[in-house]
């Protein structure tokens, strides 16, 4: 699953700690979510997005969104 | 920066994050605690190679069926979904290498071309199946 997690993170400039320490999980879920090697639950997911005040649709996608950000 | 200052630099997550760390390495030294002392234990009354009393034997069970199912539940109630995940992965490894060793094996005995069965290898054979899936997946993740 392609997500913008990476994207939203550096633009708070967290580290993945950081993150990670604000949802309750570890650095390296954090890590895994960002690199694509594991899609988050959907309470997690859920979690995410009030976090960054966004809807899960607008963080995490089923498809690649190139260019998305430019 | 001293270590102090960089600590205190830290914001709220990375502290969160510090702290979960440390409980997590805390837990699993304990469980490796627990197991070494069980083991040792175990070889001390010599039980690998003269077996246990029957009190005794009842004792180490009963120990095993209280300790295994809560310490696996409290540390699977303690760690984030992807230490679940992996967790699971290995397991599930574990159990098909045993589901098919153990029929192989027992197949190839009955058949007269290999030694019976031994529980210890193959318990052991699972242990050491899981923790390589295990360290496998927590390094790639």
């Amino acid at each position: 699953m392609w997500n913008r997690l990476k994207i939203l993170r550096a633009e708070r400039d967290w580290s993945q700690a950081e993150l990670g320490g604000r949802l309750g999980v570890s650095r390296q879920a954090i890590n895994a979510i960002e690199t694509g090697k594991h899609d988050p639950s959907l309470p997690l997911a859920f979690k995410i997005a009030r976090l960054f005040a966004m809807p899960i649709e607008e963080i995490f996608s089923d498809v690649e969104q190139a260019g998305s950000d430019d | 920066m001293s270590n102090k200052q960089a600590v205190m630099t830290k914001g709220p997550g990375e502290r969160a994050e510090t702290v979960r760390r440390r409980n997590y390495t805390l837990m699993v030294a304990g469980f490796m605690v627990l197991g070494a002392i069980t083991g040792a234990i175990f070889t001390a009354q010599g039980a690998h190679i003269e077996g246990l009393s029957p009190l005794a034997a009842i004792a180490v069970a009963a120990s095993l069926m209280v300790v295994m199912p809560l310490g696996s539940w409290y540390f699977l109630r303690h760690v984030d979904e992807l230490e679940i995940r992996i967790n699971l992965v290995a397991s599930a490894w574990a159990l098909n290498f045993y589901a098919l060793a153990y029929p192989v094996w027992y197949v190839l005995w009955k058949g007269h071309l290999v030694r019976e069965p031994s529980h210890e290898i193959l318990f052991l054979a699972t242990v050491v199946v899981m923790s390589v899936i295990y360290l496998w997946k927590k390094a790639r993740a």
